[in-house]
């Protein structure tokens, strides 16, 4: 599966979670990524155990062809969205960073892959990428919360996504900006 | 909302309670001890045996300090019956989440994944939690147990199993 085609589809899931939470609420939003997450879940289990099915498009649709287990790309996208709209205060940031996440990552990618200038502490990405994923998120997070906090969600992600956490991308950038929600709330910040 | 209601409706089903009090209080920790020798048997390898026994640990852990940094009520406050903590994220969702991690790739799945969603649900039935607050539990209970297997495959070097995320090699 062409990894653009990958992209957009985690362009999709990530907007379909804000339309959802938007629309009918985050209760509604948090269902259907469960959802997704326990049907990730089935297929992946199938899969690791050699099976064969017409389902395994669904999985290339999600995930990286060199994945091991095959298809694991789609159960942590759906982790990393679940995480940040069930963990992040209050719910605007969470739509913020869902978006940052969805948008900010897919067009970085996509752009970042043509990218010529690595950056110099991950090879596997680079300098135009990154720039994309802080442009774009900014710009995205603009729509649910102010211009300081757009700011600081997109320059932390961009840092975030740019390291090489021996995670994966789906699960640790997530994890980072919950992280620093939590030393937000804690610090009374918000 | 409205599934919420529904689920919490289905309560007064004498049967749909006596499934659901086997998961509650004392018996879930009964339950959970019996579910988690059954997960280490089918376990495909020592890296998951090992991070099933820490993320449970872990789970008990640091679930307490996330509750109280959360300081979420459960929908149950103020009743005489209700647990006395706080209820984002559940813990009983956690830990079956951790379970179904620990599982995964095996045939033991196709009955962990189940039961866990049943844990998960049999906490808003009995009117526990709510459904935000399961969901969380779900999605952190699933991350403890990969981090804390990606944490044990770096101590124990175990090759016969590649880790989620890792890379197929050619």
């Amino acid at each position: 599966m062409n990894e653009d085609a990958r992209q957009i589809v985690h362009f999709l899931v990530g907007m379909a979670a804000i339309g959802l939470t938007l629309f009918f609420g985050k209760v509604d939003g948090l269902a259907f990524l469960s959802v997704l997450f326990i049907l990730g879940l089935v297929l992946l289990n199938y899969k690791m155990r050699g099976g064969k099915s017409r389902f395994d498009i669904l999985l290339k649709l999600f995930g990286r062809e060199t994945e091991n287990p095959p298809g694991f790309g789609a159960v942590t996208l759906f982790v990393g969205v679940l995480l940040l709209l069930a963990f992040i205060r209050p719910e605007q940031h969470a739509l913020a960073l869902v978006a940052i996440f969805a948008i900010g990552d897919s067009l970085a990618t996509i752009i970042g892959r043509r990218g010529t200038h690595k950056l110099p502490w991950n090879s596997n990405k680079s300098i135009e990428g990154s720039i994309t994923f802080l442009i774009s998120g900014f710009l995205v997070a603009m729509l649910f919360v102010s211009p300081k906090f757009s700011l600081a969600y997109a320059l932390l992600l961009a840092a975030a996504e740019s390291i090489d956490w021996k995670l994966d991308d789906n699960l640790a950038t997530p994890l980072i900006a919950v992280l620093f929600n939590l030393i937000l709330l804690a610090t009374g910040v918000l | 909302m409205a599934f919420q209601e529904y689920l919490v409706s289905l309560y007064a089903n004498p049967a749909v309670a006596f499934l659901v009090n086997l998961f509650q209080h004392n018996l879930f920790y009964f339950t959970l001890g019996l579910l988690a020798v059954i997960a280490l048997v089918f376990a495909k390898s020592n890296t998951k045996r090992v991070a099933l026994i820490a993320a449970i640990l872990l789970v008990a852990l640091v679930l307490p300090v996330v509750k109280n940094v959360y300081a979420e009520p459960r929908p149950c406050d103020g009743l005489p019956t209700c647990e006395p903590d706080y209820g984002f994220p559940s813990g009983h969702a956690s830990l079956a989440f951790v379970l179904v991690g620990a599982t995964l790739g095996t045939v033991a799945f196709y009955f962990f994944l189940p039961v866990a969603v049943f844990i998960a649900l049999s906490r808003v039935i009995s009117g526990v939690h709510t459904l935000s607050q399961i969901a969380g539990g779900m999605v952190f209970g699933f991350l403890i147990f990969l981090i804390c297997e990606k944490i044990v495959e770096y101590f124990m070097k175990e090759k016969e199993t590649p880790s989620f995320g890792g890379k197929r090699r050619k």
